[in-house]
């Protein structure tokens, strides 16, 4: 009687297992369309079928998108809705992140992860998957249901367990308590743990050497992967979603985690990982971590979905990256120019010369691959990120053609070099530093490098030569070759803007230097560029207001110190400004007549240049408390020093709310 | 403050390494303009750590390594790579590379790898 009893069990069991576990059964058919269809195919479609509770948009047989039917309607009702989006297509108004699952996730996983969708998605229909294909929908309504006949069949089975177990040897379940107890504690505190996992908005797995995820995952990873992942190995699972050169990678990583003791190696090992990888349309960041599981190690994944962050980073990433690109070409405009210059050469006219001349073309190739790579390294090293990217594609496909077991022929390859254009590969980055710093940047006038050892070792040459005036021309001359353009050595305050700014916790855009190209003789103008120091100082600590300040005022979160170099015959003008909150001329004229500067009769009617020129005044300050940055009084005085020593002059000039300029003009040395 | 070699064949890459690494007041004792150029220096100038990169003429970046390394297998080399050379720096590493970095590098990165590297 027993046997029969247990027998049937099993059966039960079986029956339960294979069909009600699984989702299959509550899958069912919607009608899909095309992202491209209108909405006005949605609104038939919904109209014809008022039980309908949504549809599924579905490319190359993949899901792509849901739309809910109280979604669809409360778009299509806004004041345009109806004119915007019925003749528009439906890829506008879907939902492009549904929950989607493979039809192997049992059904607990995905009612846990349903229950968790934010409130206004907690209806939205479950999207299946088999094999990646779009399989059907699951609605949470009829999900309810399922779940709570299935808690029906769960309790007549346990009951049913009982009575079994009741006929059994009694005293086998007493040996037995003990031990069910302590697993009990075990699980219980497992459980607790695998909460904490599941609401902690991020995917938890692990796995040992053999590479098979163990069972302790959280639900994260089933809506990322969108598969049940215990038990597989975590590369296969990857395998989809990454190239097979990373798999690859990443296969003797972990082979070498597994085998390494070092730590610094284990953490050089570890940055060779992917550090994040598209799935499914989102973008998901991974962080490894290496974790002692008794004698050997296990390796600890966390997954955070960081779609919408990369979208934004990307966006700012790119501005930052073109400001970041014309202050090193201020700074390095010569290198610019040559590297653009030798990669116009090469391509396509020397790389097409080097696929015709050299007779084998796995050589050839492979030449063309490091210098195409090294160029692209260069680019990248001076700021011109956008070339930098394109080679990387081209080097790509260089790569790709290396690894093939043929070599293509001569003419297959220069024919493939011939069709690359140097020109159109800078294009972007080239237009970028065009528009901001002038085309002026990229002509080519008649300079060229020369080391400073090797001009004064002329010089030294020629002093020795008879006085005439032959060897004071040719000194002149020489002389002139150490010129410097004044611009880069302006650009040079570049950095200490940045972090001046971020001590004071003020908010302030690269440095722009534009104007003329004015040459000058570094030693002789050096000092007073130097001192600009303190007019920086002043302008970040007293001029540029608080970033918060700024929005209140209705101005750019972000404060702007701008230089401009101007040539007028002998005559340069340099002229920094900021659009700070100007100077207050009242506060200036109270401290002036505080330190016994002015006469409190005479300060009545000082015109604002004079009291503007009081700042440069010897132990001037107007900030009460002595910042550890400026406000000793030494600072602006120093500047009008060194104008003077070039025999120059300083204009200033202020608009309350707006800013102020700061000019000067000193003559060009001959 | 390490003695270091620095083997590019890029001139671009030598002088902005070289800057970084002076800034910290390490002394680059040489530069390798290729790896027969980089493994001869190596051998003359015994320098406390080599950065190396990974694409060059004569002799690549790994080839010159696993030929330092056999003359003198306590070197400590430091690879330099491009984005997308995961492959080629697990080679590295694997022959008995210390640390890399990848190109373009920030100057904090690459003296935080030097620091790591010569503190191992």
């Amino acid at each position: 009687m027993e046997a029969t009893a247990l027998k049937d069990l099993d059966m039960d069991q079986e029956a339960y297992s294979a069909e009600d576990q699984s989702i299959g059964n509550l899958v069912e058919q919607t009608r899909t369309f095309a992202a491209a269809d209108p909405g006005l195919a949605v609104h038939r479609f919904f109209t014809e079928h008022p039980s309908a509770e949504g549809v599924v948009i579905v490319e190359n047989h993949a899901p792509a998108g849901l739309i809910m039917r109280n979604d669809f309607y409360q778009k299509i009702g806004t004041l345009y809705g109806r004119d915007l989006f019925m003749s528009r297509p439906i890829k506008l108004i879907m939902n492009t992140q549904p929950l989607v699952v493979d039809v192997s996730v049992d059904i607990a996983t995905i009612g846990l992860i349903a229950m968790n969708r934010p409130h206004d998605q907690l209806y939205d229909l479950v999207v299946i998957t088999e094999n990646e294909k779009f399989s059907g929908v699951v609605s949470v309504k009829r999900f309810m249901i399922e779940l709570s006949q299935n808690r029906e069949v769960e309790i007549k089975l346990l009951k049913r367990q009982k009575e079994i177990l009741h006929e059994a040897n009694e005293t086998e379940i007493r040996n037995r308590r003990q031990i069910e107890e302590k697993s009990l504690e075990l699980r219980e505190k497992n459980e607790s743990i695998k909460n904490l996992m599941d609401n902690a908005g991020q995917g938890f797995l692990s796995f040992g050497q053999d590479l098979a995820v163990s069972g302790e995952y959280s639900l994260e990873c089933v809506q990322i992967f969108r598969v049940p992942m215990e038990g597989r190995n975590f590369l296969e699972l990857m395998a989809k979603h990454v190239s097979p050169e990373t798999i690859q990678t990443m296969a003797r990583v972990f082979e070498s985690i597994f085998a390494s003791g070092k730590s610094l190696r284990e953490k050089v090992y570890l940055s060779l990982l992917p550090p994040e990888f598209g799935i499914y349309g989102k973008t998901v960041s991974v962080a490894y971590k290496i974790i002692p599981h008794g004698d050997h190690k296990k390796m600890m994944l966390i997954l955070t979905d960081v779609t919408e962050k990369r979208k934004l980073e990307a966006r700012m990433t790119e501005e930052r990256n073109n400001v970041k690109m014309v202050a090193k070409a201020l700074t390095k405009q010569s290198d610019v120019n040559l590297a653009l210059e030798e990669f116009y050469r090469f391509v396509p006219g020397e790389a097409r010369a080097m696929a015709q001349e050299i007779a084998e073309p796995r050589a050839a190739l492979a030449e063309i691959f490091r210098l195409m790579h090294t160029y692209k390294g260069d680019f990248a090293q001076l700021g011109l990120h956008n070339t930098a990217a394109n080679l990387h594609v081209i080097e790509d496909e260089l790569a790709a053609l290396v690894a093939r077991p043929e070599a293509p022929d001569q003419e297959s390859l220069a024919g493939i070099v011939a069709g690359w254009d140097g020109r159109a590969i800078a294009r972007d980055d080239v237009n970028i530093l065009a528009d901001i710093l002038g085309k002026s940047f990229f002509e080519k006038d008649e300079r060229f490098q020369v080391s400073a050892e090797m001009v004064q070792a002329v010089e030294a040459q020629v002093a020795g030569l008879p006085d005439g005036p032959e060897r004071r021309g040719i000194l002149l001359a020489l002389r002139r070759l150490r010129l410097c353009p004044l611009k880069s050595l302006v650009a040079e305050y570049q950095d200490y803007l940045q972090a001046l700014a971020a001590r004071l916790g003020k908010s302030v855009e690269p440095l722009r230097v534009s104007g003329d190209d004015v040459f000058v003789e570094k030693e002789l103008v050096q000092k007073f560029v130097k001192s600009l120091v303190h007019v920086i100082r002043n302008m970040i600590d007293h001029g540029i207001e608080t970033p918060e300040d700024r929005l209140e005022n209705g101005k750019r979160e972000q404060g702007r110190i701008a230089c401009v170099i101007e040539q007028s015959g002998d005559t340069v003008c340099l002229r920094v400004s900021d659009d700070g909150q100007g100077i207050d001329a009242a506060r200036v004229l109270q401290l002036a007549v505080a330190k016994g500067l002015v006469s409190p009769a005479k300060a009545r009617d000082m015109a604002p240049q004079e009291v503007y020129g009081l700042l440069f005044a010897d132990s001037f300050s107007t900030k009460e408390e002595v910042s550890a940055l400026s406000g000793r009084g030494v600072g602006l005085s120093a500047v009008k020093a060194e104008v003077e020593r070039l025999g120059g002059t300083i204009r200033v000039s202020s608009t309350p709310g707006q800013g102020s300029t700061f000019d000067f003009l000193f003559p060009l040395a001959e | 403050m390490a003695r270091i070699l620095i083997v590019d064949d890029s001139i671009v890459s030598r002088t902005s390494l070289k800057n970084i690494l002076q800034s910290a007041r390490h002394e680059v004792v040489g530069e390798g303009v290729n790896g027969e150029d980089g493994l001869e220096k190596y051998l003359s100038l015994r320098p406390d750590m080599v950065t190396m990169d990974i694409t060059m003429p004569k002799l690549n970046g790994i080839e010159c390594l696993k030929a330092i390394l056999g003359h003198d297998p306590q070197a400590r080399v430091m690879m330099i790579s491009a984005l997308g050379q995961g492959a080629k720096i697990l080679e590295a590493i694997n022959s008995g590379a210390r640390h890399y970095i990848t190109k373009p590098y920030e100057p904090e990165k690459v003296l935080e790898a030097v620091t790591e590297l010569l503190s191992e």
